[in-house]
């Protein structure tokens, strides 16, 4: 079990980054049990967020640990480490602030045996100040051991902005972290029989399993950023254990995230869940997230010598591994370049589904109704699937030129991610589901509608510019 | 050479759309209503 953290410094780095997406997660599913009225989706949360708040203690105490460690190592800075102490501290009291309202809320409800009210909204104020503290604190803890961010030495046609080594080490928590709470509230939900809370774990996995695609892509960014010119101390052999165990965990959450959100749609036409298919996505998700769980090990010991023991036996060919014979694969593959064909049927696919379901949200196709042309959404998804695949064996192949020298790649990668998961409200919405022929779709579907199609165009236009910019 | 290429990527890509449509057909199916 090499993954168990063996100093206070492991444990700290890897207690800390739960408060802020549990937080991020736990709001969501509260206002969206708020609205939909599901007095279990609201408890879960609150015992969510006070637990959230006990998780304080081992943070404070690891946080104290590690600065005890981290005072005779001339690695980390002083100030810096002050400015996160501070900041922490702040932090920390606003989490267990939240964690104890939300804890008497809950005491309350179940004293008076009613559902929790919160009337005045507090535990949902203070646990946004708590998001927000909580990510501050973080933004300011990374750079403590995560000294290459401040390189500003720039080669041109060399060096990579470190900006992506930044935006990897924040992007990466999301679905890691993120799969820990998503299938906490999956599992209560499948236990409890709540349909509301299937529905809102499934709608978390896929959004999840998007994130994994700007984290992929920021990760080769940031294997270009530290490999190129070298940095002392970082290997690209240990890059390339990761980046192997990321690639798995990418086709772990392609599988997870096909299967939950192909249910979520499917289950809209039939009016329930289906349980075979349920429990698929739950055995998905857990494999997935014993994946993600080695990944983010390999990832830590890239540019964590603080937390390296005698137990973790670092590789040392920086040819080896799936990775770097998947890319040789792909430069030597002569049909490759025009089987890329493909990518191109896989946006019409997007973008045409998208365009016909879009439409008739906006009120130019209404001698449908919405469950009509809700069916061809599964096209789409198909394509997204298609082009996922077929993108990253592109990307592959060139990744320098790609994520590095094309400058359009980033907003690309960033505009697929919102198109993706806009689109997770076509089958959310309960509304719009009930849109007859004829009929008017509510606006907020219509500004989604227009946010999924300029998502979409943008996607197309910035791939198209890629040789270009 | 160029033929064996051509060749390649129509089979290719046939393959792959042959599947997606195929997918999407059989999704559909499991999602009428009467399937339930």
């Amino acid at each position: 079990m090499h993954i168990i953290p063996q100093s206070w410094s492991h444990l700290h780095i890897l207690i800390s980054v739960f408060p802020t997406i549990g937080f991020a997660i736990g709001i969501g599913f509260y206002i969206a049990g708020l609205r939909t009225k599901n007095d279990l989706t609201r408890k879960a949360c609150l015992v969510l967020f006070a637990l959230l708040g006990l998780l304080a203690i081992p943070i404070y105490i690891s946080g104290a640990g590690a600065m005890t460690a981290a005072a005779t190592n001339t690695r980390f800075s002083k100030d810096m480490i002050a400015a996160h102490y501070n900041w922490g501290l702040g932090a920390l009291a606003i989490l267990v602030i939240a964690g104890l309202v939300a804890g008497i809320e809950l005491w309350r409800s179940w004293q008076a045996r009613r559902p929790p009210s919160d009337p005045f909204r507090a535990v949902l104020l203070l646990s946004a100040a708590a998001l927000v503290l909580t990510a501050v604190a973080s933004e300011y803890g990374f750079p403590i051991n995560h000294r290459e961010f401040e390189l500003l030495v720039t080669i041109p046609d060399i060096s990579t902005p470190q900006a992506w080594s930044h935006a990897h080490v924040v992007l990466n928590h999301i679905p890691t972290a993120g799969f820990v709470f998503a299938l906490a509230f999956f599992t209560l939900a499948l236990l409890t029989n709540n349909d509301g809370m299937k529905r809102g774990s499934l709608i978390l996995l896929v959004i999840c399993c998007v994130m994994g695609v700007p984290t992929y892509v920021a990760g080769t960014a940031a294997m270009w950023a530290l490999t190129q010119p070298t940095i002392p101390e970082i290997s690209k052999a240990v890059i390339n254990s990761h980046r192997d165990m990321a690639l798995w965990t990418l086709f772990g959450m392609a599988f997870t995230g096909a299967a939950a959100w192909i249910e979520l749609w499917r289950s809209r036409s039939t009016g329930s869940l289906s349980k075979p298919a349920l429990n698929l996505v739950l055995l998905f998700a857990v494999v997935t997230l014993g994946l993600m769980t080695e990944t983010g090990h390999r990832g830590g010991l890239i540019n964590h010598p603080e937390i390296r023991t005698a137990a973790d036996i670092l590789p040392t060919n920086p040819d080896a591994g799936v990775s770097m014979a998947l890319e040789t694969t792909m430069k030597e593959m002569v049909w490759f370049v025009p089987w890329q064909t493909v990518h191109f049927f896989g946006y019409c696919l997007i973008f045409g589904s998208a365009t016909a379901v879009m439409l008739r949200v906006l009120g130019i196709w209404k001698s449908l109704s919405f469950a009509a042309v809700h069916r061809l959404l599964v096209l789409g998804f198909l394509g997204v699937l298609m082009n996922v695949i077929s993108g990253m064996l592109m990307m592959l192949s060139d990744s320098y030129r790609y994520v590095v020298s094309d400058t359009t790649f980033a907003p690309k990668i960033a505009l697929i991610a919102i198109g993706a998961i806009a689109v997770l409200y076509f089958s959310a919405s309960d509304r719009l589901w009930k849109v007859q022929a004829g009929e008017d779709a509510p606006r907020s579907a219509k500004w989604v509608a227009a946010v999924v199609l300029l998502a979409w165009m943008g996607v197309i236009v910035c791939g198209r510019m890629l040789p270009y910019i | 050479m160029e033929l064996q290429i051509v060749l390649a990527v129509i089979v290719l890509n046939s393959c792959v759309l042959g599947i997606v449509f195929l997918a999407a057909y059989w999704f559909n199916r499991q999602a009428r209503p009467s399937a339930r």
